[in-house]
């Protein structure tokens, strides 16, 4: 029965077929906007998550100043310092394997006669090689001890200056002479391109010429590594108590932040889930408006068949039989509509991924905007098609 | 008071019960139209035999249509009680009286009523298609009916393409898809020529002595009640007359 009711649906459609059509177009454009825009904030999480693999599931950064609110969009939280008495209390630590900090900041480069401001990152020989993976394009990664050398990044030596940086030249930081003993691979863009414009060098280096660093016991960030088989969440809540202690100040007066890859994780995950929540949403409206077409073109469609709805009571439907009859056509203009909501939103995808707009539609989303289109035709359709079941059978039979 | 029948019956000495005989019993039906209290029918008793043919005459207005509706399980009375083979469908619900329908009646119609957007095969295959017949069985069906009423080569044409005539025994047709006991026939003959008219009376004769239909046709025509083995005349939402053809019937 219920397979002769979608026949006759069907038929019915084909009959209006521009009808059908520009009424399944509102769907497809509505579709389509929900699915890009989804794809869009799924493709951003995707994108950012990959970028940031660096962050290993084992590695800890500490860093000053309240950052959770930021993340958040909120304000930023209390400021605060990092110490050299931080990284010592910290390496102390039950669980925390390799351990590194940085001293960072803005520094004149000079190379031959001309002079650039760089960001410079003085960093412990381990924190590149064996907490983080730098990748180096030539040369080598800085070793313990190490003084007086650097490691540029891509760019620096390809085309910041005027002339190309070669392994072995050397350049001057804040008036320190520094041989260039690595360059770093390109990053081929993305959240990691400001790599590419960085300068690596050791730490102690860094105590002597990174402004605001001198004579004191200051650091940008601490980074860490746990044991093996430490859960990193353990040792987080350990640092924490530890500066709490340090630093003298209770949990919510908290100035620095623990980042985890659990915590990163969380934090792009909501940003992105708002993002696509946001778009989505937006998106929906389009929908929306397509789910009125649908009702509004039900009901002209109810109003020219009040006859035949009426011949259909004569010989013996029963009103059920009309409601799904209508509730077919309505459920088969949302899913059509959804089908070529979702192939155009392929293509779209496809494109707006080759113009470097990051994009992914994930098998769930295809699903879900298959069964939203259906269940968006079937409600926009219910109202009409009760109407259309309830009309008089004698009624009807008389309209012309 | 007596009822139209009862009283040509001599009296109402008995309390009337809808007998297994009766394919067709309405008892003291009012039908009244909520907007302006118009007395369609007012208070009618009629009974209609298996395998009879039955005439409705009467002026425009007069309740012959509205009586047949009633007969046909498409209206229901304001009062009164309708049998279908002894069953009391008055107090059924709306898809209990869809299943009577489907299974019971056929309906002829003045104006035809076909769906014009379905051919004449199509047309005669939809009361299968709610009676849950599975396709190809229906279309075998339909092809039948429509070669039994003369239209074998017509079964692709749509309605526009048909002649007045030739809707009409489509519309016979599918009045016979369900091989329903009961057939119902508002003016069918209203918007047809003579011949055709004719051609279309034959028919329900034929339905009615070869293959035992119970028929009942609303009709103006006078010739018509020659057909008929009883004449039924309606005024002003009453029976006011019944006429019996002596030797007519089966």
């Amino acid at each position: 029965m219920l397979r002769d009711l979608t026949e006759y649906a069907v038929m019915n459609l084909r009959r209006r077929s521009l009808r059908s059509w520009l009424t399944i177009l509102g769907i497809v454009i509505g579709v389509l906007a929900i699915v890009t825009m989804v794809s869009i904030a799924e493709g951003l999480d995707l994108y950012i998550r990959s970028q940031l693999s660096i962050f290993g599931n084992d590695v800890i950064s500490v860093q000053p100043g309240s950052l959770k609110a930021s993340l958040t969009g909120g304000l930023y939280g209390p400021q605060g310092m990092l110490t050299e008495n931080d990284l010592e209390a910290i390496k102390r630590l039950s669980g925390v394997g390799i351990i590194g900090a940085t001293i960072e900041g803005r520094t004149n480069v000079q190379y031959r006669d001309q002079t650039i401001s760089l960001y410079s990152i003085g960093a412990d020989a381990n924190l590149f090689s064996d907490i983080y993976s730098y990748d180096i394009g030539s040369g080598r990664w800085m070793r313990e001890n190490e003084r007086g050398v650097a490691v540029i990044g891509y760019d620096i030596a390809d085309s910041v200056f005027d002339e190309k940086i070669p392994i072995g030249r050397r350049i001057i930081i804040e008036n320190k002479s520094f041989t260039v003993i690595g360059i770093g691979k390109k990053s081929g863009g993305g959240l990691m391109a400001v790599a590419d414009t960085v300068v690596y060098i050791p730490r102690e280096d860094a105590r002597d010429i990174v402004p605001g660093f001198q004579g004191n016991k200051q650091l940008t960030e601490i980074h860490l590594k746990v044991t093996e088989g430490t859960n990193p969440q353990d040792v987080e809540a350990l640092i924490t108590k530890e500066l709490l202690r340090l630093h003298k100040v209770r949990e919510e007066k908290k100035d620095f932040t623990t980042i985890t890859a659990a915590y990163v994780g969380e934090q792009v995950g909501n940003i992105t889930a708002a993002l696509g929540l946001f778009l989505g949403g937006i998106a929906a409206i389009s929908l929306l408006v397509g789910s009125i077409g649908i009702a509004n073109t039900m009901f002209m469609g109810i109003l020219e068949r009040t006859k035949e709805i009426g011949i259909m009571k004569a010989v013996g439907a029963t009103n059920k039989m009309i409601m799904q009859i209508f509730l077919i056509e309505s459920g088969i203009i949302g899913l059509v509509g959804g089908v070529l909501g979702l192939v155009f939103s392929y293509l779209i995808s496809r494109l707006i991924s080759e113009l470097g707009v990051p994009s992914q539609i994930k098998p769930e989303v295809m699903i879900g905007a298959l069964a939203f289109s259906f269940i968006v035709g079937v409600v926009a359709g219910y109202v009409p098609a009760k109407n259309a079941a309830k009309l008089d059978a004698v009624e009807s039979l008389r309209f012309e | 008071m007596a009822s139209d029948e009862e009283r040509r019956r001599g009296g109402r000495s008995k309390k009337r019960v809808a007998h297994e005989w009766d394919t067709i019993r309405l008892e003291n039906v009012k039908r009244i139209y909520p907007d302006g209290g118009f007395r369609a029918l007012d208070g009618v008793t009629v009974s209609v035999k298996k395998e009879e043919f039955l005439i409705i005459r009467g002026r425009s207005g007069s309740g012959k249509s509205t009586l047949l509706h009633i007969m046909g399980c498409l209206d229901r009375p304001t009062e009164g009680d309708v049998y279908i083979n002894g069953m009391k469908t008055s107090s059924l619900g709306e898809d209990e009286l869809a299943h009577v329908r489907r299974k019971t009646m056929g309906f002829v119609f003045q104006a035809f009523n076909l769906v014009p957007t379905l051919d004449a095969l199509r047309n005669v295959a939809m009361p299968m298609m709610f009676e849950g017949i599975r396709k190809a069985e229906r279309e075998d069906r339909a092809k039948d009916l429509l070669e039994s009423v003369g239209l074998g080569t017509k079964i692709r044409s749509y309605p526009n393409e048909l002649s007045g005539g030739e809707k009409q025994r489509v519309a016979i047709a599918r009045a016979l898809a369900n091989d329903p006991e009961i057939i119902l026939a508002d003016e069918p003959t209203g918007n047809l020529d003579s011949v055709s008219a004719k051609q279309v009376l034959e028919v329900f004769d034929e339905l009615h002595h070869k293959h035992g239909k119970t028929v009942v046709v609303v009709t103006h025509e006078e010739y018509v009640a020659e057909m008929a083995e009883r004449t039924l005349y309606m005024k002003d939402g009453k029976i006011s007359q019944y006429s019996e053809l002596k030797g007519k019937g089966k």
